[in-house]
């Protein structure tokens, strides 16, 4: 098994679900056996609840697709009591995921998250790009002071590890991966949705409800790859990469290129087994090539 | 249970102009109950060439003697286009069944009330009140004679009452119009229905208005179809929930339920 240590904790595989695709696992779990999984994601919980946006609220993109969810989602105490609980029987690690629309709320939402037993890692989603804050209508993890104030306010409350989810729609990505750093996040996730939009020309009306939302899938691997070798390149943080990743092959790119971790996302729309799937490519890959660990590989991009 | 499974083709055939019957070895769906549906694959391998999620399809018939199950689709996008291309022997990548489907009800008055291709759901149904010796009354509606594609197949399983909006078969106007003759005639009707939005939301004022207990299929763009992505809403009222998710929660919902 290729086992990795990110972030403090260990995992029997590089593969996690990403947030928001893969529910709390239920729904998989009929598909395959999440103690298969290095770790469960879960999707982004709030403080309170969110309805979320009007419909649609997903659309196909070549080589992709397109959604504006709008975080919906029951809150957090709902989660804690109802959706949790059904992770304990599995043997594997357990993310929660934490947004808010101000620091108070992200750092209300982590310390109930983190108190949890069945959770070892709480991601602070900083970037979805359907919920947005400030002056400039921006994401939280677009500006480097906001990250650190977010990630300083959320370290005070738990010493379980944090994983820091960031926006790619940034000018400078080490910036804002070294802000994460300072700030005391165990692990950068990478990337987030790329903020997008799409047309009917027949109806003359935007394909989303909520008119823009993040684009994923296929579709967007190119740009995550070259983010996760910018920050793999300049920041000593630990990368958890995502972004179109649909076959171990999608997997090991992102590893050569310096993540430690991968989460699979949109894949699970297409492959209910694609986690698990993933995961065994991965382990084949390393037998075939007598590598050892993942520092074999990690990084070893030949440029 | 819902599985994802390979099905292979035992025919795909265009009974009517850009409407495909396609049949396929699918035990997996022995029990698919009327009203579920499938997420199936409709891109050459789900990436490359073709629309990236799957699509919906309502389960329009079960052999569960022979191992298989039907869809009936009309080609509107780069999906069903894909789809009605496929050939005998080749395999379809599916997810299902799904959803939770019709209630069935035991009643002296079931109606079925199927617009354009809304009639797929409704044929397994028909089959199924037909077995429990129920007698249907089937209101089947569309554009023109050509969309009535399913309408032959109905007749088994009840009296079938057909319209279209051009006259080309049955009387020219929209089924809603015999429906609440009907209505008006027989109190405490159950109508299970599936078709376009303006229809439902008809039928849902006609429920109101002489008491019919009205089960709607409603249709939504969807990603996972399992009730992960929350990408599938329907409004509702008077529930906990402002959003309810037609890939789990229905897609048949109480026709009272919807915000319309
Ligand atoms: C339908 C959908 C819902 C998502 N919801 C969330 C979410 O709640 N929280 C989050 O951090 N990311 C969310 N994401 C983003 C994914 O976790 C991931 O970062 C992104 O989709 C890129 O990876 P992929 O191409 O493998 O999907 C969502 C993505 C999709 C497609
Ligand atoms: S399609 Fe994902 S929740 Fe319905």
């Amino acid at each position: 098994m290729v086992k990795i240590k990110i972030a403090g904790l260990e995992l029997k595989n590089p593969v996690m679900s990403a947030s928001g695709t893969f529910g709390s696992g239920a729904e998989f779990a009929e598909f395959f056996d999440l103690s298969l999984m290095g770790a469960v994601v879960c999707k982004t919980v709030t403080l309170n609840e969110r309805a979320g946006n009007k419909p649609p609220r997903v659309a196909d993109a070549p080589a992709g697709m397109l959604n504006a969810i709008g975080l919906e989602n029951k809150g957090v105490e709902y989660f804690i009591n109802t959706s949790l609980p059904f992770l304990r029987k599995y043997d594997t690690k357990v993310a929660a995921s934490a947004a808010g629309n101000n620091v108070e709320e992200y750092v209300e939402t982590v310390k109930l998250l983190a108190a949890q037993p069945e959770v070892h890692a709480v991601e602070v989603n900083m970037s979805c790009p359907n919920v947005t804050h400030g002056v400039n209508r921006g994401l939280f993890s677009q500006n480097p002071d906001t990250v650190k104030e977010i990630m300083s306010a959320v370290r005070k409350e738990t010493k379980k590890p944090l994983f820091a989810k960031v926006s790619p729609q940034v000018a400078d990505i080490t910036a804002i991966a070294k802000a994460a750093l300072d700030a005391g996040a165990d692990a950068l996730s990478l990337i987030n949705t790329i903020p997008a939009m799409g047309v009917d020309l027949k109806t003359r009306r935007p394909l989303l409800g909520n008119v823009t939302g993040g684009l994923s899938g296929p579709a967007v691997k190119p740009v995550a790859l070259k983010l996760v070798w910018d920050v793999f390149k300049t920041v000593k943080i630990p990368i958890i990469a995502m972004g179109g990743i649909m076959n171990a092959a999608d997997a090991l790119e992102f590893i050569l290129c310096g993540a430690t971790a991968v989460q699979v996302g949109t894949a699970n729309f297409i492959n209910p087994r694609a986690c698990v799937e993933i995961a065994a490519g991965i382990e084949k890959y390393f037998e075939e090539n007598k590598l050892q660990n993942i520092e074999d590989l990690r990084g070893k991009l030949k440029v | 249970m819902m599985k994802n499974f390979k099905a292979e083709i035992i025919s795909n055939k265009e009974v009517n102009p850009d409407i495909f019957n396609l049949i396929f070895k699918a035990p997996e769906l022995a029990a698919a109950a009327p009203g579920q549906f499938l997420e199936i694959l409709c891109g050459a391998d789900g990436v490359s060439g073709g629309p990236f999620l799957r699509r919906p399809f309502g389960v329009y018939n079960t052999d569960v003697k022979k191992g298989t199950a039907e869809i009936l689709f009309k080609v509107l996008g780069q999906g069903t286009k894909n789809l009605s291309a496929r050939k005998a022997g080749e395999i379809l990548d599916i997810v299902g069944p799904l959803g939770s489907g019709f209630k069935i009800i035991d009643t002296p008055r079931p109606v079925i009330a199927g617009g354009g291709m809304g009639v797929a759901p409704l044929l397994l149904l028909a089959k199924i009140l037909h077995e429990k010796k129920q007698k249907p009354i089937i209101f089947l509606g569309a554009k023109n004679k050509e969309e009535l594609a399913a309408a032959e197949k109905f007749e088994k399983y009840g009296k079938v009452i057909l319209t279209t909006d051009d006259g080309s078969a049955g009387e020219k106007c929209f089924l809603n119009i015999p429906l609440e003759k009907y209505l008006k005639e027989n109190k405490n009707a159950v109508i299970y229905s599936c078709g376009p939005h303006p229809m439902l939301k008809c039928l849902a004022e006609l429920g109101k208005k002489y008491k019919a207990a009205v089960q709607v299929s409603l249709e939504e763009k969807m990603a996972c179809g399992l009730g992960v992505c929350r990408g599938c809403p329907v409004e509702v009222k008077n529930k906990d929930e402002k959003y309810k998710m037609v890939c789990k929660d229905g897609p048949v919902f109480p026709a009272e339920d919807v915000v319309w």
